[in-house]
């Protein structure tokens, strides 16, 4: 690598340090870059109907599968987020009645090159408002 | 911390005055460093070359291949050799810091 670039050490660290974990930051190794989140950096919400299904769907506008985060209330109002909302939740919020993001079919919970979808699944008798939260990251891992 | 360093706020923030959740950057804390990223084709080890467990990301793809999970349910783990991927075609990001 050539030999510029931006070095931060943490405190009581020499700046001549070759160790990686020595840096707060260093240019010489790449860091995640969040590209979009949440609008207006607060939860979005979902409708779900009883018995039913909601899609949402956020275009990226990036050209690669991006790293993605999601994170779900399954239960509204339980305060109890989910990473990625697993389709196996705590007992007690399936027991007080709660969605489960749908990944029974490869179509429903995805991001690819071009969108990041959810689908929630609601079985319970009454109307959900699923609040959720996602990352899209500038890198693809590849 | 010292009262020197560099902070780096979002557009539309004063970055004297702005929360830290409005920083693009900041000295004061840590940043993830990369170590590696990359796509492992066949489920299976990765080497990491660190001697602890790193923090990792992993994401696996469905069975349509363009297609990756968000839901959680990537059984990908790591320990202080390697990362572990149990789908082909699981992307992975391995950062310097430790996780354990």
């Amino acid at each position: 690598m050539a030999d510029y670039g931006l070095k931060i050490t943490a405190a009581g660290k020499d700046i001549t340090s070759t160790e990686p974990t020595d840096y707060i930051f260093n240019s010489a190794y790449g860091s995640v870059k969040v590209v979009t989140e949440s609008v207006n950096k607060t939860y979005e919400t979902l409708t779900v109907n009883a018995s039913s299904s909601a899609t949402a769907t956020i275009t990226h506008g990036l050209s690669f599968v991006p790293l993605a985060m999601l994170f779900t209330e399954l239960r509204p109002g339980s305060g109890k987020w989910y990473g990625g909302g697993l389709p196996w939740p705590d007992p007690t919020d399936i027991a007080a009645g709660c969605v489960t993001p749908d990944a029974t079919l490869d179509s429903l919970t995805y991001v690819d090159s071009t969108n990041l979808k959810i689908t929630y699944v609601n079985g319970t008798g009454s109307q959900k408002i699923v609040k959720y939260y996602y990352f899209i990251f500038a890198d693809n891992g590849s | 911390m010292a009262d020197f360093g560099i902070k780096i706020s979002q557009e539309g923030f004063d970055v004297k005055t702005c929360d830290d959740k409005d920083l693009v950057m900041s000295s004061e804390f840590n940043l993830l460093k990369t170590k590696t990223t990359g796509v492992q084709v066949t489920a299976g080890t990765v080497a990491h070359g660190l001697s602890y467990v790193p923090i990792f990301f992993t994401n696996r793809p469905f069975a349509t291949a363009t297609h990756y999970s968000l839901v959680g349910d990537d059984l990908s783990y790591c320990d202080a050799t390697n990362l572990t991927t149990v789908t082909n075609n699981t992307r992975y990001y391995l950062f310097y810091q430790q996780s354990i």
